[in-house]
């Protein structure tokens, strides 16, 4: 079972991360959450180069984010039900 | 609320016959009231389990203790009518219940003020329900016992917000039974709204699959290989610092 | 250095906070969401393991995933591309996942968990498996074997881990890719013969012993092994990669017989010729991953050269597969893991940033399960008081124990909580239903009033070390890694099978656990205890929990369980509950 005397001592001197020197965002607000999808399609892109199916993959990646954006924007619905109508 | 409360009992009074109208639906009613008393069961006892009140934790283990009584009397009256609802099952079938986690997701008074309104509720349909079958003894007796627990249950979460109405609480009490009412409602809109995101978010992929993948098929269909079965030599034998942090 | 990792999105959601390679606290999200085998993300299990370590998310250094949510993405999008325009409900199915929602995870994990983007790494899915097997293991270096349903692309893997003054490493040596995967084949006929996936494997192990393998020839047609435990599933009879609900295909029912409807009754012994058949399917399937089993570690010992073996991944958990293995297999050891599944993978995520990327050295671990949330005496007591629950209050365990060994004895059955509850899909008397074992009638009646399932269920014997031999037969020093985690089966003596009818399955053998004085001591003292009044140093042992809901967490959960089955008592720490008193609970008026 853990010894609990070992948890204090990790609050005081806990061995350091190596990826400390990663690249810190400030902060975690909508400046983040923005960025953070552009990213993942900037990573997919670069695992598709891999892979070797970057040219239809991405394409089509590019497609179903358009379709992300008007999911996300559906599944404001939730809010605006019957004014979902007059949409259609 | 009290004109909410009384448009609610002749709602029901008038659905009843209509949902209530084959020995088939009354069973699968029936069940579905031993699911919701079960999973109310568990809720009032989780909040028994987290209260640190010794009164207000004995009100709600009670109120648990009568939920799942309520329970088994819905099972067995379901089993009385109809013995082949649980074949498969035997005699010792279980209830599911599932928890709503209300205790912990709501603020005490919140809680109070959904036990209130929902066991008000619950009391003016089951008292409907006891008029409506006042020609069956066994479903009546049924009922009058339940409804009798349910005035308890409406007792004593009313006493309770009474005695914080005492305190000098009385503006936060109406704000928590405001607020319920208004979370009933909006989760009822909610869940409407869900249903149709949900068909209309199937609508467009279902397009969007015969509209858009058709060409990016066939150019994987041409442009790539079938990957043959049999072991693959690893690519990538491990993960390093930079590696680990990409989510590729 | 502070490591939390997750395992989420897809079943047994989990999360394992590692300090300075310590394991700190590890529990699945079920025990809290009461969700069986929930997937969403495990935000109430990360809470606990924070709370537990006095820690807040800003403490901790990294958040590792156990996967790489973009390479499954993009397996899901080239196998929907692959099978247009078959895949139609499943690409709806799985997009509307995706797009709306895990694509976008680190988002998501900043607004419930609160942490900051920049802590979010990913591991590997099988990677995350063959660390949590290696690095909780005793082992300096060992072959590792994973094999599930699919990570990312890999189904089947084989890994060595090695320890030494460089520290840590665990290089992949080769893979198996999706579609073909012995996890998928075993969980396509669970499908078949009715069971849930993910959850049902369990059963038709259990069903396997009640049949005879006469299908082996077919499960061949169904997948092709070759030499090198290399495999190909006849994807002519599956559909598990394009169809949103079904695993097979009807050429799967024209080759094996219609399938068994979800719920439909089985007999035991079979009555009835589909019956039969069920069962000697389950059999043949078995019987066929365990071949196949064997046949992998062989290509891993000749590959890698190891005297040790880890295995993990969800095919690990099949302890009978993992007694062919012991017995028949090349190597000296083997460990498997408590949380061999899914559940697993945070963990391992978790070490392999501490100890292979972050180069702390790796401590003995202690090999127990003990992971999870505690039960606070001082508030069991006052819960039961408030209440008016009648309850016995013990000053000591002797007393406990005592007192529960003279019910046992009786024939009682009841519910165990004791201490921290157990990580991984198994009860190892933390969160147990204990009963004698020697009663004939103790099996049947458990199965039906208390957990509400199948007959043909087993249950499992937890066993003293001194008395092991006395009732199973196991090769000799190989299983000392896996007996304190029941992950193999023991054949039983014939002593046993006399004296142990309530615990031996229908084929002789029974899932022991071996109850070490030093994992769980007041477990170990009722054994103790329960032997020298009857001579058995053996209980029955299964989980707390009743069918189809999550193990027991704390002592309020604990007693609806015991309330709603018909267990004749509760002990919860030093507190026992008779359930003659509790019939006298009454409701009290608010006057």
């Amino acid at each position: 079972m853990i010894d609990q005397s070992q948890i204090a001592a990790a609050h005081v001197a806990s061995t350091a991360s190596p990826l400390k020197a990663a690249k810190k965002r400030k902060g975690s607000g909508w400046a983040t959450r923005l960025i953070s999808p552009f990213e993942t399609l900037r990573e997919f892109t670069q695992l598709t180069r891999r892979t070797g199916r970057s040219l239809w993959l991405v394409s089509m990646m590019i497609v179903l984010s358009l379709l992300a954006v008007l999911l996300v924007v559906i599944q404001v619905i939730e809010y605006v039900a019957p004014f979902v109508y007059t949409i259609f | 609320m009290v004109v909410m409360d009384e448009a609610f009992s002749v709602f029901v009074r008038f659905v009843v016959p209509f949902v209530w109208r084959s020995e088939a639906k009354t069973t699968a009613k029936f069940r579905g009231f031993s699911a919701t008393e079960a999973g109310s069961a568990l809720d009032m006892l989780k909040a028994a389990e987290l209260e640190k009140d010794p009164r207000r934790r004995r009100l709600f283990f009670r109120h648990a203790l009568d939920e799942a009584r309520h329970s088994n009397y819905f099972r067995d009256q379901a089993r009385t009518i109809d013995p082949d609802f649980t074949a498969g099952e035997g005699k010792y079938n279980l209830i599911h219940a599932t928890r709503q986690n209300l205790y912990q997701n709501l603020c005490l008074m919140d809680f109070v003020a959904f036990v209130y309104i929902a066991e008000k509720r619950g009391e003016a349909h089951f008292r409907s329900l006891m008029s409506y079958f006042k020609d069956r003894p066994a479903i009546h007796d049924m009922f009058t016992r339940i409804v009798k627990d349910e005035q308890f249950h409406v007792r004593y979460s009313k006493r309770l917000l009474d005695e914080w109405s005492k305190e000098g609480r009385g503006s936060e009490v109406k704000a928590a039974l405001r607020n319920i009412q208004l979370n009933r409602a909006w989760g009822a809109w909610r869940r409407q709204g869900r249903r149709l995101g949900d068909l209309t978010s199937r609508l467009v992929l279902r397009i969007a699959y015969f509209i858009v993948v058709p060409p990016f098929s066939l150019m994987q269909c041409l442009l790539q290989q079938t990957p043959r079965p049999g072991w693959k030599e690893a690519e990538q034998t491990t993960l390093n610092a930079e590696e680990i942090q990409r989510m590729y | 250095m502070k490591v939390i990792g997750i395992s989420a999105y897809f079943h047994d959601s989990s999360a394992a906070l590692v300090v300075d390679g310590e394991v700190v606290a590890a529990a699945q999200e079920e025990r809290f969401s009461r969700i069986k085998h929930d997937s969403g993300l495990p935000v109430q299990a990360v809470k606990f393991c924070l709370d537990y370590a006095g820690l807040t998310i800003d403490d901790i250094d990294h958040i590792v995933f156990y996967e790489k949510p973009l390479q499954r993405f993009e397996r899901l999008l080239v196998t929907h591309l692959s099978e247009f325009p078959k895949g139609s409900a499943q690409f709806v199915s799985s997009m509307g996942r995706w797009l709306s929602k895990r694509l976008w995870m680190k988002n998501e994990w900043v607004k419930a968990l609160g942490c900051r983007a920049d802590q979010i790494l990913c591991s590997e899915h099988h990677l995350s498996h063959a660390a949590a097997a290696f690095l909780c293991s005793p082992y300096d270096s060992a072959a590792i074997v994973t094999a599930d349903g699919v990570g990312e692309w890999t189904t089947t893997s084989i890994y060595r881990g090695v320890t030494d003054s460089m520290g840590s490493r665990i290089e992949k040596l080769k893979e198996l890719v999706f579609p073909h995967s012995i996890g998928l084949l075993y969980a396509s006929l669970t499908s078949y013969l009715g069971f849930e996936v993910n959850e049902g494997e369990y059963k038709v192990m259990g069903l396997a012993a009640y049949g005879t393998p006469r299908y082996l020839a077919e499960m061949q047609e169904l997948c092709r092994v070759n030499d090198d435990a290399s495999l190909a599933l006849n994807m002519d009879y599956f559909c598990y990669y394009w169809h949103p609900t079904r695993a097979f295909t009807p050429a799967l029912e024209r080759l094996l017989g219609p399938a068994r409807s979800p719920g439909a009754k089985l007999t035991f012994p079979a009555k009835t010729d589909d019956d039969r058949r069920y069962s000697d399917i389950a059999a043949s399937l078995q019987k066929f991953t365990e071949n196949y089993m064997l046949k992998l570690v062989e290509e891993a010992y000749k590959i890698t050269g190891e005297k040790n073996l880890t295995l993990a991944g969800g095919v690990a958990l099949n302890c009978v597969a993992n007694l062919k293995l012991l017995k028949e297999g090349p190597f000296d050891s083997i460990y498997v893991q408590s949380a061999a599944g899914d559940a697993g993978g945070a963990l391992g995520a978790a070490l392999y940033m501490t100890h292979v990327i972050g180069g702390i050295p790796r401590r003995p671990k202690h090999n127990h399960a003990f992971l999870g949330a505690s039960v606070d005496k001082r508030e069991v007591m006052q819960f039961f008081t408030d209440c008016g629950v009648p309850y016995r209050q013990f000053g000591d365990t002797t007393e406990l124990c005592d007192a529960v060994v003279d019910r046992l004895i009786e024939g009682e059955v009841g519910a165990w909580v004791q201490g921290r509850f157990e990580h991984g899909p198994r009860a190892l008397g933390a969160r147990s239903i204990i009963a004698d074992p020697r009663r004939p009638d103790m099996r049947e009646r458990v199965n039906r009033k208390i957990k509400f399932r199948e007959e043909f269920r087993p249950f499992a014997p937890a066993c003293l070390p001194e008395e092991l031999k006395k009732w199973f037969i196991l090769p000799d020093n190989r299983v000392e890694h896996m007996t304190p985690f029941m992950c193999c089966v023991a054949e039983v003596t014939e002593e046993g099978k006399t004296m142990l009818p309530a615990t031996t399955h229908i084929d002789g053998t029974a899932r022991v656990q071996r109850v070490e004085p030093s994992h769980n001591p007041i477990f170990h003292e009722l054994l103790t205890r329960f032997k020298e009044r009857s001579g058995v140093g053996v209980l029955l042992n299964t989980s707390l929990n009743l069918k189809d809901e999550p193990i027991c967490n704390s002592h309020g959960e604990a007693f609806a369980t015991f309330m709603r089955s018909e267990m004749d008592f509760l002990v919860v720490e030093n507190c026992l509950v008779s359930k003659a008193d509790c019939q006298k609970l009454s409701r009290e008026e608010v006057s």
